[in-house]
């Protein structure tokens, strides 16, 4: 009972001291702003948003307006609440699908990197080849194969990302493993799960934390890009799709800016507030040691 | 030949100013190799990169004169600095591993070093000169065509010296070379570089923490803790008679072969944070015999006897046991 | 080790990752659900014969195992089949179309490995200072961007000014070699635009973490001593070191790319692989696609291949 007390209460210490390094970066500071905020977006759309995002309301292609602050798209639908209502689905996708991405590439990146010759060679080649095709013409052939769904989306963003997590996480458990704490571990007769557990998995934490926050931003886009192709969930508004309608009704054409802008703009915003975090968790967890004279 | 009088040396970190080099005077004439010693942190390798002004970021002369045969270093703009620097003062460094850039051949290295400064030299010339200098540092000319992670950490060190000659330097500054190789390799270095230093008539500053290798390779010593320079003075003088409490706890730190059970004594406490020296003399808290005196103002370097043996404490003419 | 024995190393190994492409390529379209070939023949309106022409270059009715190696000989005398869209023979469609993607990557790739070693060089310099974070805000946040979009609001942009579509101006079939080159620039300005934007983000930071770490060397504070000046250690130490990470990525980088591009190509028309896939997604084309894949994991390959020699020429640490 008292050793857990004081282990959560060294855990929250160390956060404490997490957080406040982290808040000395302004960088940081701005991408939680950013990101709470779509947060609130995400959880209050209904309140926030002028008019039902699936209902004709309005002219169809109506400019920006008083009525219609972001003009309505092809049926009528009003552009603003569409966008609002994206957020559930950006966040939902991105989040989730990184998870994936990072478990996998993480399991595969621990098992490679621990039980080297043969198993983890074998591991690396695989993880190398996987890395030399490309990951969005293989989420297209694989998301037109398997049909158009949420569930599909996910699960192809999160099955073709794992591999470059895979490769960082390797290459630290390598030299993780050439140093002394493991060698003295083995040689008291520790078992691999023990040691994995207890020595490698929290020296790679901070790796792992940085990198899948820098891996949602990456399966934000990656889903927008396959709904713009017209792979994503018909029955889901999402900015990919936004954009895709935008496209296909010579927007460009039309300069009709306030159609396609907002949604991008979402989607730059969404991800780059994820990008500063990890940026900053990055800097603050693994920093670069910089060289002071003596 | 050289004279530093009053070098302060700062460096803005995070916490503060650090005073990294605090009032500190030492003088070499042609043809001596003075030793620099110290703990880790005590600012002697701030020093020796000071006189190259190539201190890192964040780091700046405060205040004092570097004299160099009567040029002041100090206040000498830039473009004229880098004429000075490895043609007049060079400088061998502590990591030989990582002196040399990975991406280039020994050969190509040295040659730089003559090529930037001898405008008009031919490569071949510069070639030439470079395989000359190789041979001289016992090292096969043919070897200059190998790439740095080729080479043992000896034979660096040894390219390291070798490359630092290249332009025939009046004074060579030796930062802690020696602490990375093992005894035997150490031994060849400095015997390499007592070679040298006989040959071309050099001045030598050797920095290290280690006294028994000072001892052997310098003419003269000089100790520094904390940014200052607490004694300083012939090897045969501060072996033989220290005057300052810290430097008589050094010595008393080296074990006796020859004589009988000894009783190490340790000097207690720690040095103190840079960026909050004591005030007054830097070592006051942990010495045994401090007085009053000792807390307002840090002592000068004082001489006390004609040789050049000069020592900054109150308390240099104390007599009595210090260190048990 | 010797160049020589380097690269044949490097042959053997790509060799075996395109094995391992091919692999993956024919059981994609095979294990999926609802076996898409399969699908293909029972569901579609073919032409007579066409079923004939299946049967000889795929082997529906043999088993699995020998339709692999058929398939996998089809892939190497790049024999990809009948486009289901266009009932007519996919190779020359595709390879017709290899040459304009390429083009659009090469270029792009080198641009931004060229700005982003220099923008991330002034970044690296000046570390933690204003130019250093705005920059890395910068690059940030241009990875962030879907290329599509970025793609978008350029081409609305410059609608007017420069041509957003195709990669030729279909009145100058005619013209001197002098105003075709000058034409083709004029098209491809926009889309290479687009693609390096996406791609400087990642290599500046590359590039600014190297100079970082660099510039902690001692091997620059030997330049320096020496008596070198900044711009010369800058040239001749750090831009050599700097670019090794840059290098070494720029191979798998080129699998980014090609996602990218593929983007690029959509919204510019640009007759591409890229756009090919579109079209063929759309169209359900498999036959197509699959070439697509084959086609474009080989190009990575390549790519790979020929940046790992060039990786080797800079730095000479480099082993097996």
């Amino acid at each position: 009972m008292e050793s857990i007390r004081s282990r959560i209460r060294l855990q929250i210490y160390d956060l404490l001291n997490f957080w406040r390094a982290f808040r000395r970066n302004p960088l940081g500071i701005i991408g939680v702003t950013i990101l709470t905020c779509f947060i609130v977006i995400a959880i209050f759309c209904p309140v926030f948003s002028p008019y039902d995002p699936e209902a004709t309301v309005g002219e169809f292609l109506a400019p920006a307006s008083p009525a219609h602050i972001l003009g309505t798209d092809q049926m009528g639908r009003d552009i603003l609440s569409r966008v609002l209502y994206g957020t559930r689905i950006s966040l939902l996708v991105g989040i989730t699908a990184a998870a994936i991405a990072v478990f996998i590439g993480t399991s595969i990146g621990v098992v490679s990197g621990y039980f080297g010759k043969a198993p983890g060679e074998v591991l690396m080649r695989l993880t190398d080849m996987f890395l030399v095709i490309p990951q969005l013409v293989l989420m297209i052939i694989l998301a037109a194969l398997l049909g158009r769904s949420l569930f599909v989306i996910v699960m192809v963003v999160g099955v073709t990302s794992w591999p470059l997590m895979a490769r960082i996480i390797r290459s630290e458990v390598l030299s993780l493993k050439q140093r002394p704490f493991v060698e003295r571990a083995t040689s008291i007769g520790c078992s691999d799960f023990y040691l994995i557990r207890k020595h490698i998995l929290p020296n790679v934490l901070p790796l792992i934390t940085a990198n899948a926050i820098l891996t949602i931003p990456w399966a934000i886009v990656s889903e927008a890009t396959l709904s713009f192709i017209g792979l994503g969930d018909p029955t889901v508004i999402s900015w990919g799709s936004l954009l895709s309608s935008a496209f296909n009704n010579s927007a460009i054409i039309l300069r009709l800016w306030h159609w396609f802008t907002p949604p991008g703009l979402a989607i730059v915003l969404l991800s780059m507030s994820f990008a500063l975090i990890g940026h900053t968790v990055d800097e603050v967890l693994n920093p670069r040691l910089r060289k002071q004279g003596a | 030949m050289l004279e530093i009088k009053d070098l302060q040396v700062e460096y803005i970190v995070p916490g503060g100013v650090a005073r990294a080099v605090d009032k500190a005077s030492l003088n070499v004439t042609e043809g001596e190799s003075l030793g620099l010693a110290g703990e880790s942190g005590c600012g002697k390798t701030t020093l020796g990169n000071a006189i190259l002004r190539i201190l890192p970021e964040g780091g700046q002369i405060r205040g004092g004169s570097i004299n160099l045969n009567g040029l002041g270093l100090v206040k000498l703009r830039e473009e004229e600095m880098r004429r000075v620097r490895w043609k007049e003062i060079s400088m061998v460094f502590q990591g030989a591993m990582n002196s040399f850039d990975p991406t280039m051949n020994i050969d190509n290295q040295i040659a730089e070093a003559i090529l930037i400064h001898q405008r008009g030299t031919s490569k071949e010339t510069a070639l030439g000169r470079t395989r000359e200098l190789l041979r001289l540092c016992e090292i096969n000319p043919l070897l200059g065509k190998s790439y740095p992670h080729e080479l043992s950490g000896g034979m660096k060190q040894r390219a390291c010296i070798a490359m630092a000659l290249a332009l025939q330097p009046k004074l060579l500054i030796a930062d802690e070379i020696t602490t990375a190789l093992d005894v035997m390799t150490q031994a060849q270095i400095f015997t390499l570089l007592r070679d040298m230093k006989r040959k071309f008539n050099l001045s030598m500053i050797i920095i290290s923490h280690d006294l028994a290798v000072l001892a052997k390779n310098c003419d003269r010593l000089a100790i520094m803790y904390a940014g200052h320079i607490v004694e300083i003075g012939t090897i045969q003088d501060i072996f033989d008679h220290p005057r300052h409490p810290y430097v008589k706890g050094l010595l008393f730190c080296i074990p006796n072969f020859a004589g009988g059970r000894k009783i190490i004594a340790a000097i207690k406490g720690a040095p103190p944070s840079l960026l909050a020296p004591p005030p007054g003399c830097p070592f006051h808290p942990r010495c045994p015999i401090s007085i009053s005196e000792c807390k307002t103002a840090a002592p000068q370097l004082l001489s006390v006897n004609t040789n050049n043996h000069s020592v900054a404490c109150y308390r240099k003419d104390y007599k009595g046991v210090i260190w048990k | 080790m010797g160049m020589h024995k380097y690269i044949i190393r490097r042959l053997i190994d790509s060799c075996g990752t395109l094995f391992f492409v091919m692999v993956v390529d024919f059981f994609l379209f095979r294990l999926m659900p609802g076996d898409p070939i399969k699908l293909l023949v029972s569901s579609r309106h073919l032409p007579p014969g066409f079923i004939a022409q299946l049967e000889e270059l795929y082997g529906l009715s043999r088993p699995m195992w020998q339709q692999f190696f058929i398939y996998i000989k089809n892939l190497f005398t790049f024999q990809f089949g009948t486009s289901f869209k266009y009932q007519a023979p996919a190779t020359p469609i595709i390879l017709d179309k290899v040459g304009n993607s390429i083009l659009l990557l090469v270029v792009s790739q080198i641009l931004a490995m060229i700005i982003g070693i220099v923008a991330g060089l002034v970044a690296g310099w000046s570390h933690g200072k204003p130019v250093d974070l705005s920059l890395v805000t910068s690059s940030l946040f241009f990875w962030c961007m879907p290329t599509f979009w970025i793609a978008m609001v350029f081409a609305t942009a410059f609608a007017g000014v420069l041509p957003i579509c195709g990669m030729h101006t279909l009145t100058l079939y005619n013209a001197s070699p002098f105003v075709a080159l000058l034409d083709l620039g004029k098209h491809i300005m926009l889309p290479t635009i687009v693609l390096t934007i996406l791609y400087i983000g990642q290599m500046l930071i590359l590039a600014r973490n190297e100079v970082s770490n660099i510039l902690t060397q001692d091997y620059i504070s030997t330049a320096k001593a020496k008596g070198l000046a900044p711009r010369q250690i800058i040239f001749r130490h750090v831009l050599r070191n700097a670019s090794l990470p840059l290098v070494s990525s720029a191979g798998l980088s080129f699998a980014f790319l090609v996602g990218g591009a593929l983007q690029t190509e959509i919204i510019f028309s640009w007759p591409g692989i890229g756009r090919l896939i579109y079209t063929a997604t759309l169209a359900r084309d498999y036959t197509v696609l699959q070439a697509c894949f084959y086609i474009l994991a080989l190009s990575v390959i390549i790519a790979n291949f020929l940046t790992d020699i060039a990786y080797k020429y800079l730095d000479p640490r480099v082993e097996y």
